[in-house]
């Protein structure tokens, strides 16, 4: 009369182990379901009993209860109704308990009886300790990527009762073939996410000229730097940015399994077999708190800056983001994680990405220092206070991206390739590694002098760039850490020299021209 | 004048100011408006005429009829000014202007600037902060753009610093960019001759709220002078009528920098208007701040190189003045007669330094254009960029590079 059926519910980019118990007891027909389930959970019921009697299968006129252990846990989702189903049948004597023991399920039903696909299935069969689970068809892919339990699935009820009863064999995995397109359909808005690539690789020979905006990005890329391009429209900021992830270096297995899990769990098509290029994410500027650090009003769904962890994070026009959003970008960009509390539950989304913005130096996007800019001086003060100080401090590379000259543009031959700039990208993350960081941009403040050691005409030139003002105590360690990836990425250089600290400035330039700090005489 | 006895104890013995600056502080006053209501007429019996015989007023205004405004709208304006007369309290308004040590002038009373009064547009009512009795003496205005270069604040700055150093009044707006670099430049610990600044808004509403410290230093050092009343917010339309006061004020106008119909444009037509000398600051003609100042000086306006060219045509100007130019004036006119020749480019600079230096101009250069021209690496450029900024002959600007003079280290 009782049934207890293993099962997984999403919590942020977790999984929890739920114990589905239904009891099946003499009194008046009714179900209920208790256990802090969400909407989607407490329809299970109506979804429940129309597969079970579409396929066929006896619907109990008994009281039966649902408990969703443990109960203090919110329940999210449609994954519950297969194991609600699995558990009815259990309990009524329609399937025999030695048939389901050891095994979990997760899946939706439709009111026909198929088995349908859930969002989240690689954190949520991480979660499950059971040596077999029963999943959705077009789940499968994701669940392989896990490894270590036996995996099983059915197209319908009725063909998972009749394989667990041994009727018939279990449907091939391979046969069930999952495509893409057929996942379920993602929450509203993120269409626009498409694929986990939208567009064919990017390479980095396609810019003409603008030598300096090329090496932010290669020391962005080789140090792990927070990088700002600021420049009039048609400068090619927004060209330089998205070739950023060209030439990062491709993900490895526990990043790429990280990945794998963020976007699953935000029902968000995973990156195809064999594809290692780590993940752009370049939201729009109207974009809501939730969706750009993760929660939501039930589904604790990671947001973009999560879906950008191991990858990149774009935010094209930042000067148009509104200052609250962008200071929430604070505690990710300094702890690597995102916190968010709700009433109900605080979840942790990693969120360790490369924050690469792109503004005009003003609204109407012509001021260069001095130039055509028609802005009035509140417009542009009013533009600039949306940028916190603290948020620019983040930026490690700032560079005013000036327009192409017009023999660059008509210049036939190509600049140097991606590959080519990716190699030396992953010596200097080789580099770092041995270092104890992923990259330079992490080396703490400690070590600099151990790791980057200068010389000495680079020590007059911090000196003087200290005492003149230009530069404060946070920035020196910044420069310091850009300097050293310059150095890195010469084959010969063991220390930091002259040339890599002035070159280390020169891409921190873009600071003072948008704020005009040097303006005074 | 501020200080008057104990105004509370003495109603009857509140001076004719204390009416003048209550009236000037009504709602929706103007300079113009102020004018033609007191017109020499005793400012006490304006404020009793408001408040007690509104028609009376009222048939003067519309006699008078305030340009563009319809008789409706006149007649709305008199009856908020006299409510607000009857809520006002000349006593408490001169308790607080003696209080917070602002100054109050009429037209015409001692102490009020004899070159002003001489003025068509002159002011019913000036307000003070500091001392400005300097103004008697000769007076140059450096006005210009509020987006000034490098180039710009910093020939202000000079020009403040050597025109104070020979005995000359520095007269701005304290507004940003130029007119801050020109108040900062006269500001000079040693200078003889303290600035003046005039306002647009309340001499107690600091605007542009960066240049707080200036305004403080310059309240205690010179003077601060507005024809609108504390409290002021520095709205758009008093900014023109500032400018006007400027001209009227100086014996020459300099535009360090402007931009193609830039604001200190209003100054140099305010100053056409009365026959003072405008001289402009020559610029790159690749620089847009220096666009006005350029065409001004095509269309036949004297130039300023230095603070010589200025004290030359102060000279002039003054030639006619019945005040005389001081002595320290005339010497330092003198003295700086043979101009300085180009700074002797040091000998210490390396090859690369140097073909660094000649990429560079008076207007920002990029970085990346300064590596073209000079043909070297990145780094190269940066590391000689570096350098030269350190002899003082570069310095970062906008988003480039500027050239600068070695002269001013």
């Amino acid at each position: 009369m009782i049934a207890s059926i293993p099962s997984a519910t999403l919590l942020g980019v977790r999984g929890r182990p739920v114990l589905v118990e239904v009891h099946v007891s003499n009194g008046l027909p009714g179900f209920t379901v208790v256990g802090l389930p969400d909407a989607a959970c407490r329809e299970a019921r109506d979804r429940v009993r129309a597969a079970l009697l579409s396929s066929g299968l006896p619907w109990p006129l008994r009281r039966v209860t649902v408990n969703l252990a443990p109960s203090g846990v919110r329940k999210t989702g449609a994954g519950l109704d297969l194991p609600i189903a699995v558990g009815l049948l259990v309990a009524t004597g329609e399937l025999d308990s030695a048939a389901v023991c050891g095994c979990a399920f997760v899946g939706e039903l439709g009111l026909d009886g198929t088995i349908r696909a859930v969002p989240g299935v690689l954190p949520l069969v991480d979660a499950l300790s059971s040596p077999a689970v029963v999943l959705p068809p077009a789940c499968i892919p994701e669940a392989l990527l896990v490894g270590g339990q036996i995996v099983r699935t059915a197209r319908s009820l009725r063909e998972l009762v009749d394989a667990l009863s041994g009727r018939i064999a279990w449907p091939d995995l391979a046969l069930a073939t999952p495509v893409h397109h057929q996942r379920v359909p993602a929450p509203s808005g993120t269409t626009a996410a498409g694929g986990y690539h939208a567009r064919e690789p990017l390479d980095l020979a396609d810019v003409r000229g603008q030598p300096v905006g090329r090496l932010a990005v290669e020391v962005a890329a080789a140090g792990g730097h927070h990088l700002l391009l600021s420049g009039r429209p048609g400068s090619g900021k927004t060209m330089l940015a998205e070739r950023l992830p060209s030439v990062l270096p491709p993900l490895d297995e526990a990043q790429l399994l990280e990945t794998c899990r963020i976007h699953s769990a935000a029902a968000l098509p995973l990156p195809p077999a064999g594809e290692r290029r780590p993940p752009f994410r370049a939201p729009h500027h109207g974009i809501s708190a939730p969706a750009l650090i993760g929660g939501g009003s039930s589904w604790m769904r990671p947001g973009e800056v999560s879906l950008a962890t191991n990858g990149v994070l774009f935010l094209d026009e930042l000067g148009e983001f509104p200052a609250a959003l962008l200071d929430l970008l604070r505690q990710p960009l300094e702890e690597g994680v995102i916190r968010v509390a709700r009433a109900r539950a605080t979840v942790s989304f990693p969120a360790r990405f490369l924050l690469v913005g792109a503004m005009n130096p003003c609204p109407c996007g012509e001021r260069q220092g001095v130039g055509s800019c028609v802005c009035s001086a509140a417009q542009l003060a009013r533009y600039l206070r949306r940028l916190s100080g603290p948020l620019l401090d983040r930026f490690d590379l700032h560079v005013a991206v000036g327009r192409p000259a017009v023999r660059d543009l008509l210049d036939a031959t190509p600049g140097e390739s991606s590959s080519v700039v990716a190699q030396r990208v992953e010596r200097v993350r080789r580099l770092a590694r041995r270092r104890g960081v992923t990259a330079n941009a992490e080396l703490p403040t400690a070590s600099l002098d151990q790791h980057a050691p200068l010389t000495k005409g680079a020590r007059l030139l911090l000196e003087r760039q200290l005492c003149s003002g230009a530069l404060s105590a946070r920035g020196l360690d910044r420069v310091r850490r850009v300097a050293l990836t310059l150095a890195d990425l010469e084959v010969s250089q063991t220390t930091v020299d002259e040339g890599h600290v002035a070159m280390a400035l020169e891409l921190r330039a873009g600071r003072t021209a948008l704020l005009g700090g040097s303006r005074e005489p | 004048m501020s200080s008057s006895g104990d105004p509370t104890n003495q109603r009857a013995a509140l001076p004719d100011l204390a009416y003048a600056a209550t009236l000037a502080g009504l709602v929706s006053m103007t300079p113009q408006r102020l004018q033609r209501l007191l017109r020499g007429r005793p400012a006490e019996q304006v404020f009793t005429d408001l408040r007690t015989r509104a028609r009376l007023a009222s048939r003067l205004m519309r006699a008078e009829s305030i340009p563009g405004h319809r008789a409706l709208r006149t007649a709305q304006i008199l009856d908020a000014w006299r409510k607000a007369a009857i809520e006002a309290n000349p006593a408490l308004v001169w308790e607080q202007l003696s209080l917070s040590g602002t100054t109050v002038w009429r037209r015409g009373s001692p102490g009020y600037p004899a070159r002003l009064a001489e003025d068509r547009a002159a002011p019913e009512v000036l307000f003070a902060r500091g001392s400005i009795a300097q103004l008697d003496g000769p007076c140059v205005a450096l006005v210009g753009t509020r987006s000034a270069t490098y180039y710009g604040s910093s020939v202000a700055a000079e020009l403040g610093a050597n025109l104070s150093d020979a005995g000359v009044v520095v007269l701005s707006g304290l507004a940003a960019g130029i007119d801050a670099a020109a108040h900062e430049g006269a500001l000079a610990p040693e200078s003889p001759t303290p600035p003046v600044a005039v306002v647009g808004g309340g001499v107690d509403v600091v605007y542009p709220a960066s240049s707080g410290r200036l305004w403080a230093r310059l309240e205690a050092a010179g003077g601060i002078l507005s024809e609108a009343p504390p409290g002021a917010a520095p709205e758009r339309w008093r900014f023109p009528l500032r400018n006007r006061l400027i001209a009227a004020l100086a014996h020459v106008v300099v535009v360090v920098e402007s931009h193609k119909a830039g604001g200190a444009l209003h100054t140099v037509a305010a100053a056409d208007e009365r026959g003072v000398t405008v001289l402009a600051v020559p610029g790159s003609v690749r620089s847009p701040a220096s666009e006005g100042t350029n065409s001004l000086i095509a269309d036949g306006c004297g130039m300023a190189r230095d603070a010589a060219d200025v004290l030359a045509a102060l000279e002039l100007a003054c030639a006619g003045d019945s005040r005389r130019l001081g002595p320290g004036v005339v010497a330092a006119t003198r003295a700086s007669a043979p101009r300085d020749t180009l700074p002797p480019v040091s000998a210490r600079l390396s090859a690369t330094e140097h073909s660094v230096l000649e990429a560079l101009e008076d207007v920002a250069v990029s970085f990346e254009l300064v590596c073209e021209r000079s043909g070297l690496e990145l780094a190269t450029t940066a590391v000689a960029l570096e350098h030269l900024a350190a002899l003082g002959l570069a310095v970062r600007s906008g988003s480039g590079w500027e050239r600068r003079d070695g002269r001013r280290g």
